[in-house]
């Protein structure tokens, strides 16, 4: 039987020091960029989307994507704006701080030789969802 | 190998635990070691790691998208997708390594120096040792996850157990 200890807390002068270089400013403008990040990052799965599905919705590049959600951007109000047009919301919703309700979803591809020539079945696997979408997909 | 896990305490928080990992023998961290190493170079970028550590740990979490997936091919196949390093866009001079579980802790390793030119860190020789070191020190906490010496807690959040992973104790 395992005896339970959690990990020590470690601190260093070394790196306070740094920290206390940062204003409260600074962690701010970070703090937002990440949430900002974050809350994009969330409605694109609400739609449903994947970072390719979203960079072709907003004419980018997927790795233009992937920066935007790295939470080091720095958003200019007209990208915003756009990323807020894109998801059919108010440029504000993306600094609100209620939950977006994301529904991720896992794909099944079960060939057959049998007519349909495959089911695909698709579900949400994440907690608290629950139906079962099954779509037969013909061959051609 | 061994070695302690320590909590970060200014960067650890309620959305996510912030850990790294100190070495026998040693007394410091080895993300500590990282930061005193280029501090003096990348004094802004290493302030803007620790900036987005801190926010990781208190307000957001240790989402996906923060980071960029590392390590090998063998690795990824025996383990699946631990080894990770902050996202760094190629315009950044620094990169550093972390194992990270979901969005709910990271451990956080060492890193160095990227040229623009290196596409991968098998190129260079120092990504290559502190890329190493982290996948090692991956492959040994993940199996010490699996036969139970190292567990989360209750509600999933903190790493328990054989925090100080010495043959003697």
């Amino acid at each position: 039987m395992n005896k339970i200890t959690k990990a020590r807390k470690y601190n260093s002068s070394k790196l306070q020091e740094l920290l206390d270089e940062v204003s409260p400013l600074e962690m701010e403008q970070t703090k937002t960029k990440m949430k900002l990040a974050a809350r994009i990052e969330d409605y694109m799965r609400a739609k449903g989307w994947n970072k390719s599905q979203f960079a072709e919705k907003v004419g980018k590049n997927p790795s233009e994507i992937t920066k935007w959600l790295s939470g080091t951007q720095n958003f200019t109000v007209d990208v915003l704006t756009e990323i807020a047009s894109t998801f059919d919301i108010e440029l504000t919703a993306l600094f609100g701080k209620h939950p977006i309700p994301v529904v991720y979803r896992k794909e099944i591809v079960v060939n057959s030789v049998a007519t349909p020539t495959a089911i695909k079945l698709i579900t949400p696997y994440e907690h608290g969802v629950s139906f079962l979408k099954l779509v037969s997909v013909q061959n051609g | 190998m061994n070695y302690e896990i320590v909590e970060m305490e200014p960067f650890s928080g309620s959305e996510a635990k912030v850990y790294s990992i100190i070495p026998e023998g040693e007394n410091v961290t080895l993300f500590e070691k990282f930061v005193d190493e280029n501090k003096v170079v990348y004094k802004e970028e290493i302030k803007d790691i620790l900036k987005r550590l801190k926010q990781i740990g208190h307000a957001t979490g240790a989402r996906e998208s923060f980071f960029k997936h590392e390590g090998d091919n063998e690795f990824f196949r025996k383990y699946g997708k631990y080894v990770w390093a902050l996202y760094d866009d190629e315009e950044k001079k620094l990169r550093l390594y972390c194992i990270r579980f979901t969005n709910v802790a990271i451990i956080l390793g060492g890193g160095g120096y990227k040229d623009k030119s290196v596409l991968k860190w098998q190129d260079d020789e120092n990504l290559s040792e502190e890329a190493r070191k982290i996948i090692a020190y991956a492959e040994i906490i993940l199996k010490q996850l699996d036969d139970g010496y190292l567990y989360w807690s209750n509600n999933g959040a903190e790493l328990e157990g054989n925090l100080k992973n010495y043959d003697n104790e």
